[in-house]
């Protein structure tokens, strides 16, 4: 293609040629299989014309194709709707179960048993294809794609071809008079396909949408799973903190409560004996007391901040600004107090977060930014450090995500080695 | 000394009141809320009123609302506030509401009576009495500008007469003479750019520099 140079031009231009390759594209694939078939129908039929060859028509390509093709072809058009609109379309296959032995010495797949760990894993195969319901909803597309997609697809290739061919062929040697006749016509044909061509492939997109995304069913049993592991993770971090308040109370305020009343029973014998004993014992009481006391204003303020009970959110985290050892600021948005456990996960968050940030991140300045959002409330903790963040097996990031999921909560790390570090944590709650 | 006692808890008010009248001042009332504490600071104009925190009917930080409360409507009115945790966002929103006479400790400190007792006479006769765990915390919070151009030694006087020690205390704290206090003193006064004045409270707006390095929020 001749291309006349020049911004303006190729800009006008560009659309056009992105039309036709992805037009063309979307018509090898969505023909692929269809073609496929027509090829075996005229090959065994018109070749060879028999009942046999009806068999081999059916069985022998028609189904196979069913099984191989749909996953590989839809899972190219979800990739090229991807790249070429930035839609995502998720794909909804059940997980594979891993192919294990049992203690009979056969092999389970998740289908069936098997004597052989290939046939196993072939079985498998075949049964994911089949048993799958989003597997039946690709093979529907498979079917569906050459009359909407494909279809949409080669509609302005065909007339741009057919346009250009009838302009070609009035104007080719034969006659040797050019026929002006149909001209106007074949030209406006070419003209009408190669405006199509920027909207034709756009077809494919709803279409995908539509039939390789999940079904409502699946993203009902997608929710479903999420919810039931946000409930599995919020019982186990209860049950962890609780354990973790009766260890602090027996090991701590308890045993110096005790060790209170031994001193205070000992005093009253030596009262009248020994006074300096008496007052000895006296003053380990008070500092015992002391530090009973400070244990339980510690634990007190690991289940919930005075501040936070007292001012809110956004007064517990300014607070916590003020005690971290870096430059903090605070910008905040938020007008009134949201439902206490939600204050509480937020608060839980940041002060995990603006630790990371004081000990990883070996930047000089810490900025909170608190805001509603459309889906809630969000909190962003972002360092001037070096970055790198990354929420890995076992980190503290991870286990805030655990615990934020219980909640339906998000966690976003945007943090490129070199930093800067922004972190955010969204959790929906209804506006007030 | 004429004590107004601002406490819900019965065991501790009763507490508190032997404990002051013990050393000799006058317990003139006490309250157990919010409201019934604003009228009585209001009808007795007390001394000194120690109030504490949390306070019915929220039990949020109601002790301090009635503090700042009482103190507008007669300024100067000195209060100690008594916590079971200590917030620096408390500490400065008290000092902020205007001069000295208030106080901000922790309920622990009840336990060293003499000290107590100290912090109270302090706050009545209009001094600051902050308890340790705040300066501390204020100390080793993020940078602090103000505070940067004092030296180490420095930084150690201020906060001790944050926590309201006069010069003699301090030297005694710190194991230098009162000339060398007043020296640091000084030099501290004129790094923070604090003029002497009429009222002579240079040390209380020494404190509140100090505070407000920490407040960047």
């Amino acid at each position: 293609m001749d291309r006349p140079p020049g911004g303006p031009l190729l800009a006008v231009a560009r659309p056009f040629a992105q039309g036709a390759v992805r037009s063309s594209v979307l018509l090898v694939l969505t023909a692929f299989v269809p073609g496929i078939w027509v090829a075996a129908a005229f090959f065994f039929l018109r070749l060879t014309g028999s009942a046999f060859g009806t068999f081999w028509c059916v069985f022998g390509v028609a189904v196979p194709c069913l099984v191989v093709f749909p996953r590989p072809v839809c899972g190219a058009v979800r990739s090229l709707v991807l790249r070429w609109t930035g839609t995502a379309i998720p794909d909804s296959y059940r997980p594979l179960v891993p192919v294990t032995r049992m203690a009979t010495r056969y092999w389970w797949n998740g289908y069936d048993y098997q004597r052989f760990r290939w046939v196993s894993l072939f079985h498998r195969w075949i049964l994911s294809r089949v048993y799958d319901p989003a597997a039946w909803r690709d093979m529907l597309w498979l079917l569906a794609a050459p009359f909407t997609a494909g279809a949409a697809a080669a509609a302005p290739l065909a007339l741009t071809a057919a346009g250009a061919a009838a302009v070609v062929r009035r104007w080719s040697p034969p006659p040797p008079v050019p026929d002006w006749a149909g001209t106007p016509v074949a030209v406006a044909v070419a003209l009408l396909g190669v405006l199509l061509l920027p909207v034709g492939w756009r077809v494919a997109v709803p279409s995908a949408r539509r039939l390789l995304g999940p079904s409502a069913p699946a993203r009902f049993a997608a929710r479903i799973a999420a919810l039931v592991q946000g409930r599995a993770d919020l019982t186990h971090a209860q049950e962890a903190e609780l354990r973790r308040i009766e260890r602090d109370l027996h090991d701590g305020a308890q045993a110096r409560l005790v060790s209170i009343g031994l001193s205070l029973s000992a005093a009253e014998r030596l009262l009248d004996d020994d006074q300096t004993e008496v007052r000895e014992l006296l003053r380990q009481t008070r500092e015992n007391s002391l530090a009973a006391l400070r244990e339980l204003r510690e634990l007190a303020r690991g289940i919930v901040p005075p501040v936070l009970a007292e001012r809110g959110l956004v007064d517990a985290i300014r607070a916590l600004a003020l005690d971290a050892p870096l430059r903090t600021e605070v910008r905040s948005t938020l007008e009134h107090r949201l439902e206490t456990p939600i204050e509480s996960g937020l608060y839980f968050a940041t002060a995990e977060l603006v630790t990371n940030a004081v000990k990883h991140s070996h930047g000089s300045a810490i900025d909170i930014t608190i805001d509603r959002t459309r889906q809630g409330v969000a909190v962003t903790v972002a360092d001037d450090g070096r970055g790198g963040a990354r929420a890995g097996a076992g980190s503290g990031l991870a286990g805030l995500r655990t615990r934020l999921n219980a909640f339906d909560g998000v966690l976003r790390i945007d943090s490129p080695p070199g930093g800067p570090t922004r972190i955010t944590v969204e959790v929906p709650c209804a506006s007030s | 000394m004429r004590i107004v006692v601002v406490e819900d808890l019965y065991l501790l008010r009763d507490g508190l009141v032997r404990l002051l009248e013990a050393y000799g001042h006058k317990v003139v009332a006490s309250a157990g809320d919010g409201p019934t504490a604003l009228r009585l600071l209001a009808e007795h104009r007390p001394d000194v009123a120690v109030v504490d925190v949390r306070l019915p009917p929220t039990f949020s930080d109601e002790g301090l609302q009635v503090a700042l409360e009482a103190r507008r409507g007669q300024p100067g009115l000195p209060v100690l506030i008594l916590s079971q945790h200590i917030e620096q966002l408390y500490a400065r929103e008290l000092l902020a509401a205007g001069g000295g006479g208030v106080g901000y400790l922790l309920k622990d400190r009840v336990f060293d009576a003499d000290q107590f007792i100290e912090a109270v006479e302090r706050v009545a006769r209009g001094g600051t009495s902050l308890d340790p765990a705040v300066v501390a915390k204020i100390m080793n919070a993020g940078s602090a500008s103000p505070l940067d151009a004092l030296t180490a030694r420095e930084r150690d006087v201020i906060a001790l007469m944050a926590e309201g020690l006069s010069n003699q205390a301090i030297a005694r704290r710190l194991f230098l003479s009162e000339g060398a206090i007043s020296k640091h003193t000084t030099a501290i006064f004129a790094k923070l750019g604090i003029e002497a004045d009429a009222d002579g409270n240079r040390r209380v707006r020494a404190v509140l520099t100090f505070l407000g390095a920490a407040g960047r929020t």
